[in-house]
């Protein structure tokens, strides 16, 4: 690796310069410019259908943006593979449904990618995965299979899931929109207390008191743009454009 | 109208009877392994792609699934040494002929097969897998193929119950399997239902066993609670009779 300035490197984690994506003719997203410090905690709120979740997926890949760069500590996802997979090293993944290995014990969840991406052997893999599990509090469930688990467990599991990989990065896809309402308390709280951990985390969510608990900075979108960054109490209280106080007032509904 | 128990008998032990049913199962298993092992590639590229190689694999398919069984194997019993010297020497066998035009046949099948199962598995299964940095043959090994088994394996042992039975056409290249042998007992004793009885013998024991073998691994590849918890399973025998009605 070439010699870098240390600060710089440090404290910026990603950054987006002018991403654009297209769907055919569609524009899901437009001119996204974003710097993200290590450690920072960052909530992505907005319409359905703004362009959150792809944003999102943009920094890991999953959904490959078509125009700007994206750099994540410090590497260029660029669709090389070489790049892609160590960028998928260092930013895990939490998903709505959930999406974990139906086949697979809770255990081998948290074991496959350590094991087949970063090499460590069972018994390292093993205590990894057993110390996420016991931060996630569902360490006695390990030899169950994921269908056995309530939604609020299987999403804990998810977290620790990738948690084994030992990530820089936490990206949440509206990770408790599809827990019954009494679930969605305690992986919230496995989130602050990741948060409080130093993770640098992008959430999209609309858990406003998570929000206000957690985010250094809130980003609302609207139409596949971002329309406005601002602190939570600045968002909240005092919204600067329209669209935001629109989405705010019918979030309150 | 007599049944001569000792016939019956006789034929269930003799040694061509036993050759015959071996000769069954084991062009069945070579077929069908085969035919697994190209329908699997296959699949996945017809799954995933629009273009020439796609679009060629879809015809053969097609072709394959449309004609008869018994077409084929003549087909590449007598037309293929037409085309090919090479097909012309002595190593190339009635076996061999039959293995080559059933695997091929079930490999067509296997592709509609695999290709459903493939469907099945949730999308976000392979997000999940990317997201954690696994490459693509990763994915596909550890976590999509597990997944889409499970899916296949009921239609996959139907498909191969069928097989047992069709490997029968393959006596009209003179390859001694059960039927035949059956046949050739009977055209010289003319004891239809002695030598007939000892090839349904043959016929359901190894239909049984597969029964019993699709059974086990439904089992092995059941993850869910409601799975695990079945017990008003239909029995062996009951599944064994459905299969046998149906071909
Ligand atoms: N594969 C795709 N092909 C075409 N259009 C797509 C595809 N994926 C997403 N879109 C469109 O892109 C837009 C943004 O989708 P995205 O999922 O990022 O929105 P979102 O803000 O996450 O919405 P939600 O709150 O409903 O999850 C939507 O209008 C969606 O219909
Ligand atoms: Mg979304």
């Amino acid at each position: 690796m070439p010699f870098q300035n240390r600060d710089t490197a440090m404290s910026e984690i990603i950054r987006l310069a002018n991403v654009g994506k297209n769907y055919g003719d569609f524009r899901v997203l437009q001119n996204i410019n974003l710097s993200i410090a290590k450690g920072e905690k960052i909530v992505i709120c907005g319409p359905s259908g703004s362009g959150k979740s792809t944003l999102i997926r943009c920094i890991n890949h999953l959904s490959p943006h078509d125009v700007g760069t994206i750099h994540v500590n410090n590497v260029e996802l660029d669709g090389k593979n070489k790049n892609v997979g160590a960028i998928r090293c260092e930013v895990g993944m939490v998903f709505q449904n959930f999406n974990l290995f139906p086949h697979l014990t809770v255990l081998e969840n948290c074991l496959l990618a350590p094991m087949k991406v970063r090499g460590k052997s069972r018994a390292q893999a093993e205590e990894t995965a057993m110390r996420l599990l016991g931060r996630v509090h569902i360490a006695e469930q390990a030899h169950k299979m994921p269908s056995q688990l309530s939604g609020g467990q299987q999403q804990r599991v998810a977290i620790a899931r990738a948690l084994c990989m030992e990530p820089e990065v936490m990206l949440f896809d509206e990770p408790t929109s599809a827990l019954d309402p009494e679930m969605v308390g305690e992986v919230l709280d496995v989130m602050v207390e990741l948060a409080r951990g130093g993770m640098t985390m992008l959430c999209v969510t609309h858990e406003m008191g998570f929000a206000r608990k957690v985010a250094d900075r809130i980003i609302f979108m609207d139409a596949g743009q971002v329309v406005e960054i601002a602190t939570p109490d600045e968002f909240f209280d005092a919204p600067k454009t329209d669209r935001a106080r629109n989405f705010l007032s019918q979030l309150m509904h | 109208m007599t049944f001569d128990f000792s016939a019956f008998w006789s034929a269930l032990t003799s040694e061509a009877f036993f050759r015959g049913a071996c000769i069954t199962i084991v062009l069945s298993l070579l077929s069908h392994g085969v035919g697994i092992l190209i329908s699997i590639p296959v699949a996945v590229i017809v799954d995933r792609g629009s273009g020439f190689v796609p679009g060629v694999l879809k015809s053969l398919v097609g072709i394959l699934r449309g004609a008869p069984t018994l077409l084929q194997l003549l087909f590449v019993w007598n037309a293929l040494p037409q085309f090919f010297p090479i097909f012309r020497e002595p190593w190339f066998t009635p076996f061999l002929a039959a293995w080559i035009a059933l695997s091929l046949n079930e490999a067509a099948y296997q592709v509609e097969i695999n290709r459903a199962a493939l469907k099945a598995v949730d999308p976000g299964q392979e997000a999940a897998g990317k997201a954690l940095g696994l490459g693509r043959f990763q994915i596909f090994w550890y976590i999509t193929l597990p997944q889409a088994m499970r899916v296949a394996i009921p239609p996959t042992v139907n498909e191969f119950i069928t097989l047992l039975k069709i490997t029968s056409l393959a006596s009209v290249i003179s390859l001694q399997e059960l039927m035949s042998t059956a046949s050739r007992g009977v055209s010289t004793t003319f004891q239809f239902s002695e030598y007939y009885a000892a090839a349904l013998i043959y016929y359901l024991i190894m239909v049984y066993a597969l029964v019993f073998l699709q059974g086990k691994l439904e089992r092995k590849y059941s993850w869910d609670r409601s799975k695990a918890e079945t017990s008003n399973d239909p029995g062996v025998v009951q599944k064994a009779m459905a299969l046998m009605r149906r071909a």
